[in-house]
């Protein structure tokens, strides 16, 4: 795709997607005519392709420690947080079982009828998919259910490269249940069951218990495979050092993290912080 | 009381709102406060001078916000104590009254 070089350039987690579009929108009440080039993958995708040479002004991604895995300090120097959120399981009024399914029985729901499809977003690709294994795996310890973890694994029916695309096929009902962000399944309207904060990746409290989790993202060759651990979900943002509009990225930054931008990320969901 | 509470973290260690969610809820075990609340009360003590926020950056983890307490902040928490010490006397001296007049009539305090 040919790139405008006067363009600011953002890349961002597609769970950011509407946030990042509403603060873009008080950016051009300052530069009405400034041209804003967006793209968005899972974050594990758009750190990549800023390692593999892709230029832009502003990433925004979904875990902190893919900045730290992927691109500081070679591409980037620091990042910065700016929101947190948690993840739940998010259904549509049409799935199959959503009348009955409840904050207790969820597992036995998804994993007790074979026709329901439940999906996950790609560790490889999306932290919402790996945290979500940190979630599976965590369950089977707070519920104490042997073999947990490894059924919900065995059971998935879809897998998708982002966590707004999980949301998608849900209203499109190409699945009954989709393990979201809790912000994603507010945008989208979508209703939800909460986990305890013990699981749902969302409370520093519980940190040491989250970090009993731990998910391996396969490398493209033998030895390159990376190891994560649970942690709290904290979303960052930074200015790449090849960025050609530093200081319109620091502008665009100023709005997100400012009190705009909190009452933006408010209104999506995020909690921001 | 989740205010002045964070005002005498911040005051104790200027910190970020991660670690002062670890922090107040290690000192109220009893009455959990969700990390949400925690971030809303702290951006609410900005807007009301309390505290001032800076990014600070750690060695190994990305840049946080981080919060330090300001003169007004120091004033809020104060009028806080004051506040707590009169509703502290107002608490004992109903419990005292009660106690006297429980021994009187023969009562006891558990009844």
């Amino acid at each position: 795709m040919k790139t405008d070089p006067n363009a600011l350039k953002i890349l961002h987690a597609g769970a950011l997607r509407k946030p990042i579009k509403d603060c873009i929108h008080l950016l051009w009440e300052k530069y009405p005519a400034l041209k804003v080039e967006l793209d968005y993958a899972g974050s594990r995708a758009c750190a990549s392709a800023v390692a593999e040479g892709k230029v832009v002004d502003v990433i925004a991604l979904a875990d902190y420690q893919v900045f730290n895995d992927i691109l500081i300090p070679r591409f980037v120097d620091t990042s910065f947080v700016f929101a947190t959120d948690q993840i739940v399981l998010a259904f549509d009024e049409f799935s199959t079982d959503s009348n009955r399914i409840n904050e207790q029985n969820w597992m036995d729901v998804l994993l007790g009828n074979a026709t329901i499809k439940y999906a996950r977003s790609d560790h490889r690709l999306d932290p919402c998919g790996y945290r979500t294994l940190m979630l599976w795996q965590l369950a089977e310890q707070y519920y104490a259910k042997p073999g947990l973890y490894q059924a919900l694994e065995n059971g998935w029916s879809n897998l998708y490269p982002k966590s707004l695309d999980l949301a998608v096929a849900l209203l499109e009902g190409k699945i009954d249940y989709g393990f979201e962000y809790m912000s994603v399944a507010k945008q989208m309207n979508l209703p939800y069951i909460q986990f305890p904060p013990e699981i749902n990746l969302s409370d520093p409290r519980h940190a040491d218990y989250y970090a009993r989790a731990r998910v391996v993202i396969e490398g493209n060759f033998p030895g390159l495979d990376s190891e994560i651990w649970g942690a709290p979900i904290e979303f960052a943002v930074s200015i790449p050092k090849n960025s050609n509009q530093k200081e319109l990225a620091q502008e665009f930054i100023e709005i997100l993290t400012g009190p705009r931008g909190e009452e933006i990320l408010e209104a999506n969901g995020l909690i921001p912080c | 009381m989740i205010q002045p509470m964070l005002l005498l973290l911040i005051l104790k260690k200027p910190t970020h709102g991660y670690e002062l969610i670890q922090s107040f809820n290690a000192l109220h075990e009893d009455e959990i406060v969700e990390p949400g609340t925690i971030y809303r009360n702290l951006r609410r003590m900005e807007k009301e001078g309390f505290v001032l926020s800076n990014w600070e950056a750690t060695e190994t983890g990305p840049a946080r916000r981080n919060y330090a307490i300001t003169r007004a902040g120091l004033k809020a928490l104060q009028g806080a104590v004051l506040k707590l010490k009169q509703q502290k006397k107002e608490i004992e001296d109903f419990l005292t009254e009660y106690s006297d007049l429980a021994a009187k009539e023969g009562h006891s305090d558990e009844n």
